[in-house]
């Protein structure tokens, strides 16, 4: 009786505090400690982003470019390279082409020849557009075999610096720095939807992808191009700093340009891929700076499921002419992608989304692989996006 | 509601955190006062307390209530606190008293801050336990993990808190009643 009685008189009472608290409080050290161990994230990040910039450099360098074996490497891609003739020769190429007759229509011929102001449509065959190279080293081709598990082990070196940052303060020494997963699993769920939209300007290249250029005749270099891909974006928080993001890449514009002189005439010749896609992105979230307008740093690690609709070779020179070579090149593309952005909000559900994207695909072409290197889609772009977060 | 000032409130919005300790202090503060033994005290388990709330706010699962979990945290920094504050007092021994039996009107009239500054005359481990069991509802196997001690001391701690503060009710409605009778002096 008498606890019912004194429960019933002090549980529910009110009493105002003296305004010096709150004042304290939100001038409270550990919170801005609390604040202060978020810089840890933003190095991870950071740590993360050199990390794959080290790997997409390796890709776009050659690997021996770690090594230190760069020159050795250059003398023998150069030696490597056979005339372009030689390439015509039906019998080397895969028998899907060997027996396709030609279908395309265009208003040039083949570009090793100058070409006539006065040239009619002339009918050539697909063999006669493509362009590849054999690299007969053997030390290359077995480095081309290894190269993936290559990409794979420095891949993951970089992503474990990256998560080893991720290590909670004060961590006794190396051993007792505890893995992702220690870290991820702490965090309590914070369920958040997003929807929105996306387009992407970026700097596309083909790597490896002077099959469509390097004859001596030509004279070609390959030279920086521009793309764009727009799609929608989907993506479910799972925990407070890390969730999942997909959607759907409605276009994506990719290739590769090609300029120089041929017969002492200038020259542009570009190889159009047009996509859609599917991005499955982990995004490592870190909150910065203080107010109504958060801005939220993301990091994102994943990949990119990609259907090729059309590829399109066009040259640019007296007459403008366009090839399609679709069946050059597969119909599915692969690439691992990474990526920092912010999200600026707006308001509470609302934000805008600004940030740097870079994807790097497989082989896209049918050819075999052996006696010749990969050619890979590179995408690396400047990423916008109107996003609506729905709180569960 | 709740959501959404809790988002604010992880996002660092300052305006946000106000309202949150607008909302929610008046109890707390209450809350704490009951663990302390004095105003001043008080003030820094609030402090404490919600420090620990804000920077844990992201830890706040929606399942159960939002205040119910404040509560949790602020019990907790009061113990921590007074723990910190005075180790070896908490458990000094109490004389045994003999619980009597307090009229439940005279409870229900006595004002409640009466009843409050009653409660933080109670040494301070024997009070943590009559909070604890009496208005947080907290069994004493809990009560014993709380506060490292066996579940006998705890029931021992309450009858002994509980027969004090009847005592100082009784003591206090007594002078309550003398003050009334006396004639006001000109």
């Amino acid at each position: 009786m008498f606890d019912d009685a004194l429960r019933r008189k002090v549980a529910s009472f009110e009493m105002k505090p003296e305004g010096h608290v709150l004042e304290n409080i939100l001038s409270s050290e550990s919170l801005h400690a609390r604040r202060g161990g978020r810089k840890r994230w933003f190095f991870m990040m950071m740590l993360f982003l050199s990390g794959s910039g080290t790997v997409t450099m390796a890709l776009v360098l050659g690997w021996n470019w770690l090594s230190g074996d760069n020159a050795t490497r250059t003398a023998e891609v150069a030696e490597a390279w056979v005339p372009m003739e030689s390439l015509f020769n039906n019998s080397s190429r895969p028998a899907s082409l060997q027996t396709e007759p030609a279908e395309i229509t265009v208003q040039a011929v083949e570009a090793t020849t100058l070409v006539s102001e006065a040239a009619t449509p002339t009918l050539v065959t697909q063999e006669e557009l493509v362009e590849a190279v054999e690299v007969t080293d053997e030390a290359i081709v077995e480095e081309i075999g290894f190269e993936l598990p290559k990409e794979l082990m420095l891949y993951f070196s970089s992503l474990k610096s990256s998560l080893l940052a991720m290590a909670p303060a004060g961590a006794p020494g190396m051993a007792s720095l505890q893995p992702i997963w220690e870290v991820i699993t702490s965090q309590k769920p914070k369920n958040e939807l997003h929807f929105g939209t996306h387009v992407t300007f970026s700097s596309t290249a083909i790597l490896n992808g002077n099959t469509f250029a390097m004859r001596d005749e030509y004279e070609l270099s390959a030279v920086n191009d521009y793309g764009v891909a727009y799609g929608v974006t989907a993506g479910y928080d799972f925990k407070r700093r890390i969730g999942l993001q997909s959607g759907v890449i409605i276009h994506s514009l990719q290739g590769q340009r090609y300029q120089g002189n041929v017969s002492n005439r200038a020259m542009s010749q570009k190889v159009l891929l047009r996509y859609t896609g599917v991005p499955i992105y982990l995004k490592l979230k870190h909150q910065v700076g203080n107010g109504t307008l958060p801005v939220v740093l993301n990091a994102l690690i994943g990949g990119n499921y990609a259907n090729l609709k059309m590829a399109e070779m066009v040259m640019d020179r007296s007459l403008a002419s366009s090839y399609v070579i679709t069946d050059q090149f597969k119909e599915q593309d692969f690439a691992m992608g990474g990526g920092l952005e912010a999200d600026v909000y707006l308001d509470d559900n609302l934000y805008v989304t600004l940030g740097l994207r870079a994807t790097l695909g497989k082989d896209i072409s049918v050819l075999p692989l052996e006696g010749r290197e990969p050619m890979r889609n590179l995408l690396i772009g400047v990423n916008f996006g109107l996003n609506f977060a729905l709180t569960k | 509601m709740d959501k959404k000032l809790i988002r604010r409130c992880l996002r660092g919005d300052r305006d946000a955190q106000t309202e949150f300790y607008n909302r929610f202090s008046p109890k707390m503060f209450a809350l704490c006062y009951r663990y302390a033994n004095n105003y001043h005290t008080a003030e820094d388990i609030l402090q404490e307390g919600f420090v620990k709330v804000f920077t844990y706010l992201d830890r706040y699962e929606a399942r159960g209530s939002l205040e119910g979990w404040i509560r949790r945290i602020m019990v907790n920094a009061a113990l921590e606190f007074l723990r910190k504050k005075a180790p070896t007092d908490r458990f000094h021994e109490l004389d045994e008293v003999r619980e009597i039996n307090v009229p439940d009107n005279m409870l229900d009239k006595m004002e409640t801050r009466v009843v409050m500054d009653l409660i933080q005359q109670i040494p301070d481990g024997y009070r943590e336990v009559l909070n604890l069991f009496i208005v947080e509802g907290y069994s004493h196997q809990e009560i014993s993990e709380m506060m490292k001690i066996t579940e006998s001391n705890s029931k021992i701690r309450l009858m002994r808190a509980r027969a004090m503060l009847q005592h100082l009710i009784m003591d206090a409605n007594h002078i309550m009643q003398e003050q009334k009778h006396e004639p006001e002096h000109v």
